[in-house]
């Protein structure tokens, strides 16, 4: 068995607001090993980003870890000082985010931004970090980057931005890299472009990666493993393969019959998913995807499931799978062999 | 690792819609206006900012109106009297004050003040007064305060009943002029109600000013776009380069000092800041898909400006304004404090802290009532504009 | 740059115009004209008057005169103080209140942006509302009763300082905090909540994502940005002293400009009330035009060759 790079074990996560606590993660446990890329799945609100968050322990005010742990290498981050987390960030675990456009500082330039990290945590002078940052661009791909070191960001396009934050986020070699929708704010072809080099980039440095993201599309290329996230829970763990093609939770179902394809003709219409998320001011004490569930049953909305283990890797957070449970007709995934 | 403990039957039925929604909350739906009203109700600074601004109304409106003196009747026999003063016990109802000027009112228990005291005698060499009260001989005498010239708490003056030295007897507040009276013999109060009136009254003007010339500038403008935006703008520029003061100053200087100068130079310079943010509002506004639905509708420029862009900027322009209204009322009081403002025997707030000024080491609170009136107004204000950024600003909302 | 640099004297040269084509013709629109005397001069002496000043011209031929005059740097005579002309008050008065007006410039960014920092950072804590108490308090008084107060409580109470007059570094403390007691207490709020919506953005999360001490997030990432609107209200800033500086310097009894230009004011001696102010129109623009390069440098997006 590979080496565990990450194991998060029942981590929750509230924002203490005024008008009540928000439970925007309630005991989330997944682990990733080494070299391995995982993606998480949610809509907005499923507590994905939170959760990247809390691995960074960068949540913004008011937010804060309640319970669990997350092993890093076998430490808990949980209990490591600021101190320590800053000497952990950006050199073991780094992270790239959403919205390019506004991620990089527009008052610096981006070569600045680069050589920012790479002197901080590695200690090189600055002829060298300035080498180094040129390198990085090199590698995502900017061209001429010897003149594109010393640009502003708002003098890059946004595909050319995410490629910066890259080059930030690689450029001390990192452990695990942590994605947050890197892709959802750019053009269709720029998207692909973007997973391209981050799946070469995990090889070429040998980076874990969890990709976290919306849109199932992006996950199935980059990802081997696949966490589906509702409600501030994991609803369903399992391959890439066994999430597209043998779903288990009426959720994942719903996303999957949510993504356009070509494959299923015109007959074929898209469905969306209706209702919309739980309030995690007030979570509910059932299911939370029992509101919208098209099979919900009484105890949905009364216990929340346990886990149902399908096999080892691949669980599910569904009474469906309950042995009593009766045995209703549920559309199964994508059909194998088309996609 | 499914449970092992048995459940009952029933709970594995499929449940109705409703029923499984039972838990969730619904939120009334609620308007941006509805919004902003209560977060601002929210804010108690806001809240303490609009009913001190409620109040300042009212007082100006209707406080000179049941006042039984107007701000010009002067009374020389009573100048300079402070809001509060120490009293000596002359007889059993009969009880005087002594004025920073060494003279005699004559004052009631409990502050009510009746009148001046005629002197008897006035030796200015010896330096004592002497007053015949109620059969007693009394005599102020003054001699100390050329000794103690350079000592500002010792003894100035020592008031003899027959031969015998009173002590104060309590102090009390001013019963007839709460405020006090000016060099004048002014109602210091009434005074600070008027200059209330003109503070508002220049308010009133900036913001409809701000509102009739600036959003409209603002908006046209920003409307328009290309050429004509350019032109507009530039002349705005131009305008705001230098400072409005400068210009008021010159205006006021052509046409003479006075209220309605003031409200011209108000009406000529005011409009430039909120015609900036206004039109910085439409330009990014008109985009909008609303804008062009209703150009797909053939409503005309007019409409679409008045009916769809100016309310949705909205926020921005009041909030504005509640910064705008404050900065109208610094000016007045500015310009009428450097002696170009209302003219006598008019009174605004900035007008009584300048005739304060010579009196301030004796008569402190001659400069105290007018200046704390034009920082409660500002504190209202900038309490009110504060709350009204926060409650609507769209980024705040939840 | 160069085009930009152009682009910008040509509109201040334009601005400039406008301001001496109003100035003059607004001044010689009030009435009377400026030897008017409560006790009438006997008309012979207004008419020598006149010819001396060359008023007895057509107004157009005057105003070209003045114009010439003030490309040549020469605003001409005063007509209230016999034999000074505006050029020798301005020189004599302008380095006094460039003294205090620069100094309170100075208090109000280098106190005023600590200020806004330290309450942004520790925001609801006790730090942020000691500050932000003062500084509305700050904005609600008027610079005027800033000034008594000072002279009230600091030279006549206490004695600390003196009351009037500039000639000693005591003598600046009073009018430069009555001065910049505003603007300083605006710039605090200003920075405070540009730091706050600043340290809300994208690139802090990042910066912090890539390990930097809170000290450089703040320091570099945070500081930078936060500080552009308040680069932006430098411009008003320098006008808000320009104008305190009428009262401020009367109070104080300072001989600077501002107590010139008011008493130029109250006596009506238009070639003063007119010079001044165009000197003082000037001097802003070059100031604005100062802030504008100096806003290119810190903010990068401002294309200064636009």
């Amino acid at each position: 068995m590979a080496e565990k790079l990450l194991d998060v074990k029942n981590l929750k996560t509230s924002f203490y607001t005024h008008v009540g606590e928000v439970q925007a993660v309630r005991g989330v446990s997944f682990s990733l090993n080494k070299g391995e890329a995982l993606g998480i799945v949610g809509e907005s609100g499923s507590g994905k980003s939170v959760t990247s968050m809390s691995i960074m322990k960068l949540l913004q005010f008011p937010g804060k870890i309640k319970d669990g742990e997350i092993l890093f290498k076998g430490e808990d981050l949980v209990k490591k000082s600021e101190k320590h987390m800053m000497s952990i960030r950006g050199n073991e675990i780094a992270m790239i985010f959403q919205d390019p456009m506004t991620s990089l500082n527009p008052v610096y330039t981006v070569g600045d931004q680069i050589m920012e990290a790479i002197i901080r945590h590695q200690g090189l002078s600055k002829q060298k970090a300035k080498k180094k940052a040129i390198e990085m661009l090199k590698l995502v791909g900017i061209p001429s980057p010897e003149k594109r070191v010393d640009n502003y960001p708002h003098e890059f396009s946004g595909g050319m931005r995410q490629r910066a934050m890259i080059a930030i986020a690689l450029s001390c070699q990192p452990d695990l890299l942590i994605a947050d929708e890197p892709t959802t704010a750019l053009d269709v072809t720029i998207q692909a472009q973007i997973l391209e080099l981050m799946k070469d980039l995990k090889e070429k440095i040998n980076t874990s990666i969890i990709l976290i993201t919306h849109d199932l599309g992006v996950v199935a290329d980059v990802c081997s493993r696949i966490i589906v996230m509702y409600g501030g829970l994991v609803m369903e763990e399992g391959t890439a393969e066994e999430i597209f093609y043998d779903p288990k939770h009426p959720y994942t179902m719903g996303l999957l019959k949510s993504i356009p394809r070509l494959d299923l003709g015109q007959k074929k219409r898209l469905v969306p998913i209706e209702g919309s998320p739980p309030d995690l001011l007030k979570p509910p004490k059932g299911c939370p995807f029992a509101a919208r569930c098209p099979y919900a049953m009484r105890i949905c909305v009364e216990e929340r499931p346990p886990y149902f283990y399908v096999n080892e890797g691949h669980r599910s957070m569904c009474w469906l799978l309950h042995e009593d449970a009766p045995d209703v007709k549920v559309e199964t995934g994508v059909k194998r062999g088309i996609a | 690792m499914a449970e092992n403990k048995s459940i009952p039957k029933t709970m594995w039925e499929p449940i109705a819609h409703e029923e499984r929604n039972k838990e969730k909350i619904s939120r009334p739906s609620v308007t941006y206006w509805q919004d902003a009203w209560r977060r601002l109700k929210q804010n108690k600074l806001s809240m303490l900012g609009l009913i001190m601004i409620a109040i300042l109304f009212t007082l100006a409106i209707f406080g000179p109106m049941i006042a039984n003196h107007t701000y010009s009747d002067q009374d020389l026999n009573l100048t300079n009297i402070p809001p509060r003063f120490e009293i000596y016990k002359i007889d059993k109802d009969t009880f005087v004050h002594v004025r920073r000027d060494y003279t005699l009112i004559q004052v009631s228990e409990d502050g009510e003040i009746l009148g001046k005291v005629e002197e008897t005698e006035d030796n200015i060499f010896q330096r004592y007064r002497a007053y015949k009260i109620e059969g007693k001989d009394i005599k102020l005498d003054y001699s100390l305060a050329a000794k103690n010239k350079d000592k500002p708490n010792a003894k100035k003056f020592m008031l003899l009943s027959d031969g015998e030295e009173l002590i104060p007897y309590k102090k009390v507040f001013n019963k007839t002029y709460w405020f006090g009276t000016d060099a004048l013999g002014r109602d210091l109060f009434i005074r600070v109600l008027y200059g209330a009136r003109i503070s508002l009254t220049v308010a009133i003007v900036a913001a409809l000013v701000n509102f009739f010339i600036g959003v409209l500038y603002g908006g046209i403008s920003g409307y328009m776009g290309g050429k004509v935006d350019n032109v507009m703008m530039r002349i705005v520029d131009i305008v705001s380069t230098v400072p409005l003061m400068l210009y008021v100053i010159m205006l006021m200087v052509v046409m003479g000092a006075g209220l309605k100068t003031i409200i011209i130079a108000l009406g000529l310079t005011y409009w430039v800041r909120m015609a900036r943010i206004v039109r910085g509002q439409v330009l990014s506004l008109k985009e909008q898909e609303y804008v062009l639905a209703a150009k797909t509708l053939g409503a005309s420029t007019w409409r679409i400006l008045i009916r769809h862009l100016i309310p949705n900027a909205m926020g921005p322009i009041i909030v504005a304004l509640t910064m705008q209204i404050p900065s109208a009322i610094f000016t007045e009081s500015f310009l009428s404090f450097i002696g170009l403002g209302v003219s006598a025997p008019m009174a605004s707030w900035g007008t009584l802290a300048s005739d304060a000024l010579g009196g301030l080491r004796t008569y402190a609170y001659q400069l105290f009532f007018p200046s704390i009136a034009i920082c409660i107004t500002m504190l209202a204000f900038n309490f009110l504009g504060d709350g009204l950024r926060d409650a609507l600003d769209p980024r705040l909302r939840k | 740059m160069g085009r930009f640099l152009a682009n910008r004297i040509i509109s201040m040269l334009i601005t400039l115009f406008l301001v001496i084509t109003i100035t003059f013709f607004l001044m010689h629109a009030i009435p009377g004209g400026p030897f008017t005397r409560e006790k009438p001069l006997p008309p012979k002496v207004i008419e020598a008057l006149e010819a001396k000043y060359k008023l007895d011209q057509p107004l157009w031929k005057q105003y070209v005169d003045y114009l010439k005059g003030v490309v040549t740097f020469d605003l001409g005579p005063s007509f209230q103080r016999v034999g000074v002309t505006v050029n020798e008050l301005i020189a004599k008065g302008f380095p006094v209140s460039a003294k205090i007006g620069g100094g309170s410039i100075l208090l109000v960014l280098l106190v005023g942006i600590p200020l806004g920092v330290i309450s942004a950072l520790k925001q609801n804590k006790w730090q942020d509302q000691v500050v932000m108490v003062l500084a509305t308090l700050g904005v609600t008084i008027p610079s005027f009763v800033m000034a008594t107060l000072i002279i009230y409580i600091f030279s006549s109470k206490l004695g600390w300082l003196p009351s009037h007059g500039l000639t000693s570094w005591k003598h600046m403390i009073g009018p430069m905090i009555a001065l910049g007691g505003f603007s300083l207490s605006f710039v605090a709020r200003l920075t405070r909540s540009s730091m706050l919506e600043v340290l809300q953005q994208d690139y802090i999360r990042t910066a912090r994502a890539k390990g930097l001490s809170e000290f450089v997030v703040v320091g570099k990432h945070a500081l930078k940005n936060a500080l552009i609107p308040v680069v932006s209200y430098i411009g008003p800033t320098i006008a808000a002293i320009l104008t305190g500086s009428f009262v401020v310097e009367k109070i104080f009894a300072i001989p600077g400009l501002g107590k010139h230009f008011v008493e130029s004011v109250g006596n009506r001696d238009y070639t003063v009330l007119m010079g001044v102010t165009i000197f003082y129109a000037a001097f802003l623009v070059l100031m604005i035009l100062i802030v504008d390069i100096l806003y290119g440098f810190i903010d990068p997006r401002i294309k200064v060759g636009d």
